[in-house]
């Protein structure tokens, strides 16, 4: 019951699939991530459970379609038992993963084990992205950080010494405190340590109801004065380091971008599960979004009550495409685009076509909707003039063929 | 109904202790409206004085009662506006009546509007019945309470009724008691007619409803009256009392209140206030007390979107039919486009009107820095009247300038007397009086600038008093001041619509307070935005607001769209509250931060 009722599966060539291991050592200050601290054992068993039986209602509607990507997010996945872990995968093994083009799973320093990183062999895990976000004490106590220093730099060692996977790590830029110095120098010491094909720099945001919002609400903590300087320096050291800038804020070694967030960017179907995970998928009469509360008890109990389902409009999934898309360098294709709205942009939306071409935030392409870095930088004001345009358009116009 | 058997009282209280309450039990007790269809807080009939608690028009009800004696009587009911901005409309009110309930919160005690209230009554013979309310609640101190009474108002504290507004209890005896020591009106029915007018309203089926207490003679349909003020005739449609709505009758009597009809095309022809005649036999003396009302506080409206303009202008229309005492004509700004100058009766007045332009028309606007009027003498012997920055004459034309002052009355424990006394002299006040009720309450009198209460001062005076300390004002001259005109400059460019007059030595502190305050409510563009306070050439305060944060570049939650999207929905919302200025995106928020300045 459920799930199944909504969705189409005929539409689907190949899915993504995602994990969330809604459990941490603590929270990160900064964090507005769903995951517990302090989980029992006990909860960590039921939420297993509660996939497997999430997992058993999707494989039976999806029959052998094609997983192309999996990702095993958190939370801190490392965190959790090996048994757990291995149950975990041994279930994933149930769908068909013929043709599976990436494998990742997520770690936290304090929790990387040689025993867990043999687990990942063994399961054909081939992407580990681990979340350093600095190698500066001052600045991980400021984050508010399980992981010391020496603990990270220990992580990085047995990676080096075992790991024969790809490797992305985590940073943030912007912390309080933080000097254009002691950011490059993260990041050139991270990459000296480790065989690393990428890297995501945040910054650092004050999430709503995160300590970290509430420090700079209440105690007086200021915001980084050269929070935007930094963070291009930082853009251009990494382009010169070979690792390039392809989506906002994820940079890789040519052809090892992250498949899987690539799904999200451009918008294919993808699954995800475990409380406040969401999905997008087609449905009987549109593109659907899945999402499990933020709720992981609830999860446990009756994951079908945990799942809410929203049909989106149209214009909703127009403007999704581009809220993705467009954080991509390479911007939205031009075909997928015709197949998916039955029309080009260009045709559905001239004035606003116009405007993008007039204040040059389009660059010129044959085959993308491509933006320059600065309307990438500054994308929340391209998209509010995207969806004022939309508000214009008459609703009936636009029709939706997705998956194309 | 005969003389004998009516009786016009009234509620007079500080604002919260009860009066709307007590006017809903009274409603419900008199069996006129059924129960189900029973709204709380009834006679606060517009939804913004239901939500803000205060009661803004006076209303007024009649009500059947059979005393213990078995005798039937009509009782009239007139609710009085709770503001101090309304107190000339407390004043007709009152002068309506025979009766006063002096309604007094147990839990509070007396306060700064019971007391004026309470000397307006006796200064019009009302017999004043002492009314304790809230005697449910744990904290509440009778005893205190009729201390007061007999100490503070000289009032025989064994006369006092002691109810629970909310639980009902005490009604019985209060309402023998309404019957038994309100004296019955007298009046002549004979005589030619005198009739006070003490509001109106504007009804679409019928037009002006003219609320009036009949002091003599007969009013009735197909009369033809004569308005004191104003000389102007009409010819009466109809007449009536208030039942919860209007109710016909034949006619109204010497002693009566009630309403009539006659064409009156809008309110403003209709003063609060003024006395009603006949044409034919008119009366000889008007009744006293007529003052028109003028506006005190004065601000501009414009639309947010220009081509609102006619919305706003319409709407402004309908506000009209329904505010005598709101005032406006055509205004226009560089930075704003076209708009409405408004004349306010006070700073609550004047957000009551904000309110119900946004909510009743859907209107999205803003107002400019509230202004009071300012007497400018020029060099060449002229004297002009000023109340908009924009009218200000170059300063070497100035001989002397002079502003309104007001007759402040503070009540409050003597706990936080220090703290008020150090704001009235950042105010500018000079303290006339002080004058200790007992041992823990005190009264001062200060002479202040009207301009600095219009700001922050009851806000303020209310948090450093922790809600205890209590105010009321009236309007006493003109006195000598320094003024300057204080410009805002954004990017560069002065915004007129944000300039002010004010006292120069406050000019500097004031310019900070501003620029500080829009430096946080206008968004960060992808340029800086440098925000700056100027009197004359010089620039004396200056904020910048960096450029844009590039927020994009925040870690992307997985396949959560739907949160992002809706964040974009809420900015794109936002976006239309906002004004262009030049390049510079001003949100309607930032035009009300400057209303309310000063707060460090
Ligand atoms: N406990 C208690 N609360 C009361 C009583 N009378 C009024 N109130 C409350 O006091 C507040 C102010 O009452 P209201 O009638 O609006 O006061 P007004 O400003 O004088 O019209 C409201 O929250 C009422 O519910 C009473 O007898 N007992
Ligand atoms: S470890 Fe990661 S998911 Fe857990 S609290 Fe810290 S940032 Fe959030
Ligand atoms: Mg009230």
């Amino acid at each position: 019951m459920g799930i199944p009722d909504y969705i189409e599966p005929g539409k689907l060539k190949a899915l993504a699939l995602y994990i969330h291991i809604p459990f941490c050592v603590e929270k990160c200050d900064y964090c507005a991530f769903y995951s517990v601290a302090h989980s029992k054992a006990e909860w960590q068993e039921k939420w297993l459970q509660a996939v497997r039986l999430e997992f058993a209602k999707c494989r039976k509607l999806i029959g052998d379609i094609r997983i192309s990507t999996i990702f095993i997010g958190g939370g801190t996945p490392s965190l959790l038992k090996l048994p757990l872990l291995e149950g975990l995968f041994k279930e994933i093994e149930l769908f068909n993963l013929d043709g599976l083009e990436e494998y990742s799973i997520e770690a936290n320093p304090e929790s990387l084990s040689p025993d867990f990183l043999d687990l990942l062999k063994i399961y054909s895990i081939d992407r580990l992205s681990l979340g350093v976000q600095s190698l500066q004490p001052e600045e991980l106590a400021m984050l508010g950080r399980r992981a010391s220093l020496e603990h990270t730099l220990e992580a990085l060692e047995l990676l080096s010494a075992k790991w024969q996977g790809r490797l992305n790590l985590d940073f943030i830029s912007g912390i309080p405190g933080q000097s254009q110095a002691s950011l490059l120098d993260s990041l050139e010491k991270a990459i000296q340590m480790a065989k690393l094909d990428h890297i995501s720099l945040y910054s650092l945001s004050a999430e709503e109801k995160t300590a970290l919002q509430r420090r700079f609400q209440n105690e007086g903590l200021k915001h980084h004065p050269n929070h935007d300087s930094l963070w291009i320096k930082a853009y251009c050291f990494l382009q010169s380091q070979g690792f390039l800038n392809y989506e906002m804020a994820n940079f890789a070694k040519p052809g090892k971008e992250c498949r899987h967030n690539l799904a999200y960017w451009n918008l294919k179907p993808y699954w995800g599960f475990g409380p406040s995970a969401y999905s997008t998928l087609p449905g009987k009469k549109g593109v659907l979004r899945l999402s499990y509360a933020s709720d992981l008890h609830l999860f446990n109990g009756r994951a079908d009550k945990a799942l809410a389902i929203e049909s989106l409009t149209p214009k909703e999934f127009l403007t999704d495409t581009m809220i993705m898309g467009w954080r991509l360098k390479q911007g939205v294709s031009k075909g997928v685009f015709l197949r998916r709205f039955g029309s080009s942009l260009e045709d559905l939306l001239p004035g606003f076509y116009d405007f993008l071409v007039n204040k040059r935030i389009l660059l010129q392409s044959k085959s993308h909707y491509r933006l320059s870095l600065k309307s990438r930088l500054f994308l929340d004001d391209v998209l509010l003039e995207l969806m004022g345009a939309l508000d214009e358009l008459p609703s009936g116009l636009l029709r939706v063929n997705w998956p194309e | 109904m005969k003389q004998e058997n009516i009786r016009n009282f009234c509620i007079i209280a500080h604002i919260d202790h009860g009066k709307s309450t007590l006017a809903d039990r009274f409603i419900q007790k008199s069996g006129i409206i059924s129960d189900r269809d029973f709204r709380d807080q009834i006679l606060d009939s517009m939804d913004i004085e239901r939500e803000r608690g205060i009661t803004i028009k006076s209303q007024a009800i009649t009500m059947p009662y059979t005393s213990r004696s078995g005798e039937n009587y009509a009782l009239n009911l007139v609710d009085t506006p709770g503001h101090v901005d309304f107190s000339y409309e407390v004043s007709r009110t009152i002068y309506a009546c025979e009766g006063a309930l002096l309604l007094i919160d147990a839990t509070q005690g007396v306060e700064a509007q019971t007391l004026s209230n309470f000397f307006m009554a006796l200064e019009h013979n009302l017999e004043i019945i002492p009314v304790i309310n809230k005697i449910d609640l744990p904290s509440s101190d009778i005893e205190g309470v009729k201390h007061q009474i007999d100490h503070e108002l000289g009032l025989d504290p064994d006369s006092a009724l002691m109810v629970s507004a909310k639980a009902g209890t005490g009604l019985e005896e209060l309402l023998e008691a309404i019957v038994e020591r309100v004296p019955a009106p007298k009046g002549d029915r004979e005589a030619p007619l005198k009739a006070l007018i003490f509001d109106s309203h504007y009804d679409s089926y019928r037009g002006v409803v003219v609320h009036i207490r009949v002091f003599e003679g007969i009013l009735k349909p197909e009369d033809i009256i004569k308005l004191w003020s104003t000389k102007a005739q009409y010819k009466v449609e109809e007449t009536g009392i208030f039942k919860i709505s209007l109710a016909k009758t034949k006619e109204l009597c010497a002693g009566e209140v009630g309403y009539f009809v006659a064409g009156i095309k809008t309110i403003s022809d209709t003063k609060i206030g003024d006395t009603i005649t006949q044409m034919k036999n008119p009366c000889t003396q008007p009744l006293e007390g007529f003052r028109e009302v003028k506006p005190v506080v004065f601000s501009s409206i414009y639309p947010v979107d220009a081509n609102d303009y006619d919305e706003l202008a319409s709407s402004m229309e309908k506000l009209k039919l329904n505010d005598a005492s709101l005032v406006y004509e055509k205004d226009s700004s560089a930075a704003l486009g076209f708009g409405f100058r408004c004349g306010f009766l006070g700073l609550l007045h004047l957000e009551i009107v904000q309110e119900r332009i946004e909510r009743e028309f859907g209107l999205s606007i803003v107002f400019t820095a509230p202004s009071v009027r300012y007497y400018i003498y020029k060099k060449d012997g002229q004297m002009i009247k000023i109340d908009n920055p924009l009218e200000f004459p170059d300063v070497t034309y100035i001989e002397k300038t002079e502003e309104p002052y007001i007759r402040a009355t503070i009540m409050t424990p003597t706990e936080y007397l220090g703290n008020i006394i150090n704001l009235c002299l950042e105010k500018r006040g000079e303290q006339t009086s002080m004058n200790y009720l007992d041992e823990k309450r005190v009264e001062i009198i200060y002479e202040m600038p009207l301009s600095e209460v219009v700001f922050d001062f009851y806000d303020r005076l209310k948090s450093l008093s922790r809600g205890y300390a209590s105010f009321d004002y009236s309007l006493i001259d003109y006195k000598e001041t320094d003024l300057v005109k204080l410009d805002i400059l954004i990017n560069s460019k002065p915004v007129d619509a944000l300039s002010m007059l004010v006292f120069k030595d406050n000019a500097y502190a004031r310019a900070r307070s501003i620029c500080k305050k829009l430096s946080n409510e206008i968004p960060r563009h992808q340029f800086k935005v440098p925000i700056q306070g100027a009197v004359g050439n010089s620039i004396i305060a200056r904020e910048t607001i960096p450029a844009l944060r590039k927020d994009v570049t925040a870690k992307c939650y997985g396949g959560d769209i739907t949160r992002k999207r809706k964040l974009l929905e809420k900015q794109k919302a936002g976006k239309k509250r906002m004004k262009m200025v030049g390049n510079v995106e001003l949100p309607q928020s930032a035009f009300l931060s400057v209303l309310k300045t000063d707060t460090e």
